[in-house]
């Protein structure tokens, strides 16, 4: 195992690096002078000066490079010009409700998805199976900007028993929050719950067709446990490694979904960093989106490798 | 001694639907009985219907099948009618199955132990005497009956292992279900009886730790887990190589005669008939065309069919130079409906009743069945086949291609590196038969790919004519393959499913410019005419024939450039012994009249005899042992052929019952 | 299962094209119908519609029905019915750009990376650099550099779909290279172009059919999310996320508003799903 995450650590970080490669390149496309943008029309020649100096935009690439790696690595991101306040408390505050949205999402995703993949897969009432698979169909095709309008308009608008958005964190007051966070966050988990659901029914349906379910079935193993301990065993390290391709899709519908929810999260700061033209922030963002994107990756590919045998040992 | 039979099977149906909603109608009619303790084999060709039987028999048919008519009555009870519920409860412990592939039988995530387990737990809670009790009163003494009469030999083991059992032979009290540790000590009493060294440690072991024997092997123990009346064996050898199939085989002899279990094995070998089971029932078309003592069908066949199917096999005695016995035409189409005999299209006998009606398997004596309305009326016996056909071939001439110390290594994603060909040498002459047998793994595929030039050789040279080819440029490699040929093992694989049989066929005309393009269509009309297809195949695709219609086509392609030499990859390996005839016989047809020098690649030792000169045999990568084909299969000198031809299994009728003196040897 | 392998009856018609039986199941020609539905609404913009999309009157937020405006106006008295099929003209005339041109850079690159292992090497990075930025996040840093408009969404549709349709290709060539009716069409002689074009891509092209439906549902959820982020095609130009992301704030008061792109988009995604899914299953067969 050990060897596995040493094997799989190198490739991880070098995405990484040249990932951080790229947000940097990204501020230094941008056309003008971002110290002017940041400054806003009316600043004083010293605040841009301030400013160009914190930045260090004066200094040649490298150094900037290095020097913007340094103050991520400490945490030391320094102000934020256009929207006020530290950086590193703006994205704090942000990153705690992402977070918090985007596991209320995933519980939703293997709850849903396991459910519909399972149900899918199995279920011998051709009513279920046919519900199972119309509703999949239904949050694959309808996208999440409209899912949101909907539910909105149904448990909000309608019936009057959800708030329409805004957040109550849920560790300060839980009974409050899980309304607050209930919509965004079956909104956001709908398409990935559907993918999930679609992709474990396809593999626990390939499972029992194998030759192992033959063999487990002749030897009179009872159809519960053939599913549970013999199919699901093998349906499963895929469907792991998916999972951990829609916590990426889940961060980048978060986006969205904070958007149609006004949940202030990252993405809502990601929009008004962009709005604003507060390239230092969006640079710090993204590049920690992708970090934690590229994390949950490894994590997806150590739990693939511990519920399959055969790369564990390979 | 007469007991009541263990199983009765009563005229069985089983019918599918294919996939364009045609009624597809596999096993019509089947009856058969099977008594305690006795080895009973089924065997038929691909299509026969024999597999399906065998999943019919547990209700275990796959896709759209169902049984559509018939009884399977286990000690009375009719498993056809049972509920589910019920049939669970015999599957695993009164009747235990094993498939065909090892490789893909076990759960690939799950340990050793845990497949044990699951058995031992889905069985663990009944008690044994109450399953036999719910199907007939007689069960168990029926059971000791069987027992006692297996002989001194196997009688001091089966008490033993009665005595080592925990959990169920102790008497009541909590042997009503055992706990984890019991079921692991019987796991690894189960793999130490199936010969699986060193148990207690390989129990965490995964499946792909294990080797495709090992694992057959460990499907065994898992089908004897519920310690089943009936072990049901679906092919279980095919995958195996012939050494490996032969220890497989002698395991299931001795593990039957030491536990009483009824063996009932599914194979289309005939030498596995012989090898392994006292009655053998053949089957085709989906019905029994013959049934009765192994030693008495095989000796005196009554049914045509038996008779064709027992003159296709090649026998290693069969020297050098003949020709292969077949059944010409194909099997029926199982999807049309079946006036008369299953075989009147292709048997030498017919007569016009045949077509029109079915004919009954009726008693020919006191042990023999066959379904044949002229072999009832028959005294003599069915004409012996016709003695082997020498080839009237010419001498081979000067050596065309010639390979010096060829190496090949393939290097894995790992460390691993695997040296598919260590120090290869060989020559070929115009107009010869080089056969190369090995098994699995001996490097025999690589070498056919180095010298057709499809992969390169690491080291080494290969002489064409004289002139070094091992490593040639643009210009010559094509001039080369234009010389050099191949046919492929897998005739399904080796066709591009997106081109007519015509497009296939006309690939290398086009590549080597042989004919200009307005004579491409003549030219594949022609070639597809000599290899015994008919020109107007050339607008279907290759998924409308059959396997051996395609290794037809797959003939036809190597020819076009008009090569000589001819590379043939286990031409013969997918297909069932009575086409396997026909390849083979085009194969020399077509050096008779070409001219071509053949490369025969096969791990059939008997196969390669009848159609080589020379015989090349590989272990390991290396050729251990090179020289005539009769004289290297006469008189062996190195052990590793000496093994080889000791595992081939011949369909040679016993006479003698099998001795039981081995039977200590393996449950020690 | 040895009884049916033989069973392939001697066919004397030739059977249809895989793709043709897969559109004419009803799966697959009610999503034909729905796709051709919303396409022709948006093809025929101009002459179904009364008004230009972007033309006011004081008529603000009428209802559906009113004279002259069949879906009624929005909060600035434009016609509905006209912003919506212009904004279905929009939204298609940037997916049928960006998904064939994603596609074909994509298997551009699967090919280059067939071709040499270094190629393939650099490919393989840079499709997982390209994957390191989820989605939307892919379309923030690119709307970073370009701003809002037209040009930043089809280049974020474009470079999501890229390695989408070059894992895909490259994994098809590299499985279809393996097997042995290539090594035959080797040993015959055949160029290695010619196995290339005519032997290893028709067998590796099925799967990208299935995905160039599957990736016009997400670039129709791509385009929409933009808009409905500010960061898509600008004002007042309409697309079918715009119109929606407008109606957004009038949702009790106007819910009619929002019914057309909300219909529409389903309807598009839901057509080219039912496409999708129909060609899968004839596939898999």
């Amino acid at each position: 195992m050990r060897g596995y995450l040493l094997r799989r650590l190198p490739s991880a970080l070098l995405v990484l690096l040249v990932a951080s490669f790229a947000v940097f390149a990204v501020l230094r496309l941008v056309p003008g002078d971002p110290a002017a943008v940041l400054a806003g029309p009316d600043a004083s020649a010293e605040t841009e000066a301030a400013i160009r100096a914190r930045l260090g935009l004066d200094e040649p690439l490298p150094a900037q490079y290095l020097r913007w790696l340094g103050d991520l690595l400490t945490g030391d991101l320094g102000p934020s010009y256009a929207i006020g306040g530290q950086t590193a408390d703006l994205i704090g505050d942000g990153l705690g409700a992402t977070v918090e949205l985007t596991l209320g999402a995933l519980l939703f995703v293997v709850v849903l998805g396991g459910a519909f993949g399972i149900l899918g897969a199995t279920s011998r009432n051709r009513w279920v199976s046919t519900a199972v698979r119309v509703l999949t169909t239904g949050a694959l095709s309808v996208p999440p900007f409209v899912t949101g309008v909907l539910l909105v308009l149904l448990f909000s608008v309608l019936l009057g028993v959800l708030p329409p958005g805004g957040r109550v964190p849920l560790l300060t007051a839980p009974d409050l929050g899980v309304q607050y966070l209930l919509l965004p966050a079956l909104c956001l988990a709908l398409p990935s719950a559907a993918v999930l659901g679609r992709y474990l029914k396809d593999g626990i349906e390939r499972a029992l067709g194998e030759d192992y379910v033959r063999t487990a079935t002749a030897a009179g193993i009872a159809p519960r446990r053939l599913l549970w301990r013999h199919a699901l065993p093998n349906a499963l390290p895929p469907v792991v490694t998916l999972l951990g391709m829609q916590t990426g899709n889940l961060l980048g519908g978060a986006v969205l979904v904070e958007a149609i929810f006004a949940w202030p999260g990252l993405g809502q700061l990601a929009e008004q960093a962009l709005v604003r033209r507060d390239y230092p922030v969006v640079q710090d963002l993204l590049l920690l989106l992708v970090t934690v994107f590229v994390l949950v990756q490894l994590l997806t590919d150590l739990v693939h490798a511990w519920l399959d045998p055969r790369i564990r040992w390979e | 001694m007469t007991a009541p039979p263990l199983l009765e099977v009563q005229g069985l149906d089983v019918g599918f639907t294919t996939p364009d909603g045609r009624p597809l109608h596999a096993v019509r009619d089947v009856s058969f009985t099977l008594r305690r303790g006795e080895t009973l084999a089924v065997v038929g060709e691909s299509g026969s219907g024999k597999s399906t039987t065998a999943l019919a028999l547990l209700r275990m048919l796959p896709g759209t099948g169902r049984i559509t008519g018939g009884s399977v009555l286990l000690d009375g009870e009719d498993l056809a009618t049972a509920a589910e519920d019920r049939l669970r409860e015999v599957r695993g412990a009164r009747i235990g199955m094993i498939f065909q592939d090892p490789m893909t039988a076990l759960n690939p995530v799950l340990s050793i132990g845990r497949h044990l387990d699951e058995v031992l737990r889905a069985h663990g809670d009944r008690d044994r005497t109450a399953v036999n009790g719910a199907g007939t009163g007689t069960g168990t003494s029926a059971s000791t009956d069987a027992r006692a009469g297996t002989g001194t030999g196997a009688d001091g083991t089966a008490r033993r292992r009665k005595s080592t059992r925990p959990g169920k032979a102790t008497p009541s009290g909590k042997a009503a279900r055992p706990g984890k540790a019991a079921r692991r000590a019987r796991a690894v009493e189960l793999l130490r009886l199936v010969g699986i060294p060193d148990p207690e440690r390989r129990l965490d072991d995964h499946p792909h730790q294990f080797s495709g024997g090992q694992r057959q092997r460990i499907l065994i123990a898992m089908a004897l887990a519920g310690e089943p009346d009936i072990l049901l064996a679906d092919e279980p050898t095919t995958a195996l190589d012939a050494t490996v199939q032969d220890q497989i085989l002698t395991l299931l002899g001795e593990l039957t005669r030491t536990t009483g279990t009824a063996l009932v094995l599914i194979t289309h070998n005939m030498g596995v008939v012989a090898r392994a089971c006292e009655r053998v029932l053949v089957m085709y078309g989906g019905t029994v065309v013959e049934d009765g003592p192994t030693a008495e069908v095989l000796a005196r066949p009554r049914h045509p069919y038996t008779a064709g199917l027992l003159a296709a096999v090649p026998r290693l005695s069969a020297p050098s130079g003949t020709r292969l016995t077949g059944i010409p035409g194909t099997p029926p189409d199982l999807s049309l409906p079946l006036a008369g005999c299953a075989f009147a299209a292709r048997c030498a006998l017919t007569e016009d009743r045949c077509r029109t009606t079915a004919p009954p398997l009726a008693a020919l004596t006191d042990t023999v069945r066959a379904a044949c309305l002229p072999a009832a009326e028959r005294a003599e016996p069915l004409p012996p086949p016709p003695p082997p056909a020498r080839i009237d071939r010419p001498a081979p001439g000067a050596v065309v291609l010639a390979a010096e110390g060829l190496r090949k290594t393939y290097r894995g994603r790992g460390r691993r590196a695997f040296t598919a060909l260590d120090g290869v040498s060989l020559t070929l002459a115009a107009g010869e038969t080089l056969g190369i047998v090995g098994e699995s793994g001996s490097g025999k595929s690589t070498l056919a790919r180095v010298l057709a030039h499809a992969h390169p050789s690491d080291g080494g040279r290969i002489l064409l004519d004289g002139k070094d080819v091992t490593r040639p440029g643009r210009a010559e490699l094509h001039a080369v393959r234009r010389r050099v040929q191949m046919v492929f093992q897998d005739p399904y694989a080796s066709l591009n499913p997106r081109m007519t049989v015509g497009e296939i066929v006309a690939e290398p005309l086009r590549a080597f410019g042989t004919v200009a393009p307005a004579e491409r269509a003549g030219r594949v009309a022609e070639l597809l005419r000599l290899v015994g297809l008919d020109p107007a195949a050339a607008d279907r695709h290759p998924r409308s024939f059959s396997g051996g219609q395609r290794q037809r086509v797959g003939i036809a392609r190597a020819l076009a450039p008009e090569p000589s030499v001819l590379i043939c990859d286990e031409p013969v390996s997918a297909l069932d012994v009575s086409v396997q005839a026909q390849i083979v016989g085009l194969l020399t047809d077509l050096q008779r009249d070409l001219g071509l020098a053949l490369v025969f690649i096969a791990h059939d030792l008997a196969v390669v005899r009848q159609v080589s000169h020379r015989i090349a045999v590989m272990h390991e990568g290396r050729i251990v042992e090179t020289g005539a084909a009769d004289e290297l299969c006469e008189r062996p000198r190195d052990p590793y052929t000496r093994a080889l031809l000791a595992a081939a299994p011949e369909p040679v009728p016993v006479t003698a019952a099998p001795v039981p003196a081995a039977a200590e040897a393996v449950s020690a | 299962m040895t009884a049916l392998t033989k069973a392939a009856p001697p066919l004397a018609r030739r059977p249809r094209h895989p793709y043709r039986a897969a559109l004419a199941t009803g799966r697959g020609r009610t999503g034909l119908a729905l796709v051709g539905l919303v396409v022709l609404a948006g093809l025929l913009a101009p002459l179904l519609s009364g008004h230009g999309p972007t033309d006011q009157s004081a008529l603000t937020l009428a209802g559906p029905g009113t004279p002259g405006h069949p879906l009624g106006t929005d909060d600035l008295g434009r016609d509905l019915l006209s912003r919506l099929l212009h904004g279905i003209r929009a939204d298609l005339g940037i997916i049928a750009v960006a998904v064939p041109l994603g596609a074909l850079l994509g298997c551009l690159s699967a090919l280059a990376a067939a071709a040499h292992p270094i190629a393939d090497t650099v490919v393989q990075r840079a499709f997982d650099l390209i994957l390191a930025f989820p989605g939307l996040i892919l379309a923030l840093a690119i709307t970073a550099i370009l701003g809002p408009g037209r040009l930043p969404v089809i280049a974020v549709i474009t470079l999501a779909e890229i390695p989408v349709f070059g894992r895909l290709l490259r994994t098809g060539i590299l499985v279809q290279r393996g097997r042995e009716y290539v090594t035959a069409a080797r040993v015959g002689g055949i160029s290695g172009g010619r196995i290339l074009t005519r032997h290893i891509l028709p067998n590796a092209a099925d799967p990208l059919v299935v995905q160039i439906a599957v990736s016009l549902t997400v670039a129709v959820f791509i385009e929409g999310a933009m808009s409905f982020l500010g960061v898509g095609v600008r004002p007042p130009e309409p697309t079918l996320g715009a119109v929606l992301s407008q109606a957004m704030p009038y949702l009790a008061q106007a819910p009619h508003f929002a019914v057309g792109p909300l219909v529409t988009v389903t309807a598009l995604v839901l057509g080219l799903s039912l496409v999708a899914e129909a060609l899968n299953r004839e596939i898999r067969r």
